[in-house]
């Protein structure tokens, strides 16, 4: 067959434990991309999240320019879901090309800023997680 | 033309069940090329069982997390099957290894669970 010119050709996959009701984690950790290039914006298209003990919201959230850390003030939301115990969600954030979702969301990088997987819950009990990622760098 | 025009699809009926975690060897990678996948059912009649695809590394054959990557992953409930779609009308690439005739591509399940639990499971792919 022809050679494939995916549109979203990087992905990052990972899993964890989240154990309070509010925790950040850093999508670079997981192999991928952290900081986001200079010069340079993620164009994010798909992602899939698992909730495997318990409910959880899943948040997707760049940094804004400038910033660096994982908190509400210093990010943008961009993607969510809330995802029930045991059940998956297959997050699109493209929409067919109708949905242009970059990072960073008013331009490019400046070399500080990261994407952020934010992860809530109801409880403080140990809960595993899974994610998938898909996208490019413009 | 169908582009994913070869499927593996398993197990036999009441042949196998999932504990906390199996490894099902997908088989060998074709040397000198790599498996393009299009679409997976998975299907869990009994329990809640996540399905990653995972291929070897290269010049690695082992089913173990160390010698594999992730490709793809899903949390299919008790009684549920779910059709995941790898393809995205061709906007993402979801593909093993290039292989260099060692390589194999498996199908890792998991549960949360250690009863036994039945599941299915149907690929469809093509040789890139």
């Amino acid at each position: 067959m022809a050679d494939m010119n995916p549109l979203f050709n990087i992905f990052y996959s990972g899993s964890g434990v989240t154990t309070t009701k509010d925790d950040w984690y850093d999508l670079g950790y997981y192999g991928g991309i952290s900081p986001i290039p200079t010069g340079r914006q993620m164009f994010l298209g798909y992602v899939v999240t698992i909730a495997e003990d318990k409910n959880l919201i899943f948040e997707i959230r760049p940094n804004i320019i400038g910033q660096s850390t994982g908190t509400i003030a210093n990010t943008i939301l961009r993607g969510y879901a809330a995802v029930q115990s045991g059940l998956s969600d297959p997050g699109d954030l493209y929409n067919n090309g109708y949905v242009n979702t970059l990072a960073p969301i008013t331009g490019v990088s400046t070399g500080v800023e990261k994407l952020w997987l934010r992860v809530r819950s109801g409880s403080n009990v140990a809960g595993a997680f899974d994610f998938m990622v898909y996208y490019n760098l413009l | 033309m169908a582009i994913f025009n070869l499927n593996i699809s398993g197990p036999p009926p009441g042949s196998l069940t999932v504990g906390a975690s199996l490894w099902i060897d997908l088989g060998l990678i074709t040397s000198g090329k790599d498996f393009f996948i299009g679409n997976g059912k998975w299907t869990s009649p009994d329990k809640t069982i996540i399905f990653s695809l995972r291929t070897n590394n290269l010049t690695k054959s082992a089913g173990t997390t160390t010698d594999t990557t992730q490709i793809s992953t899903y949390s299919v409930a008790a009684g549920k099957s779910y059709l995941q779609d790898l393809y995205k009308s061709g906007r993402i690439h979801t593909a093993t290894v290039k292989s260099t005739g060692v390589e194999h591509w498996w199908l890792l399940l998991t549960s949360k669970s250690s009863t036994a639990g039945s599941f299915m499971y149907n690929i469809n792919y093509c040789l890139e």
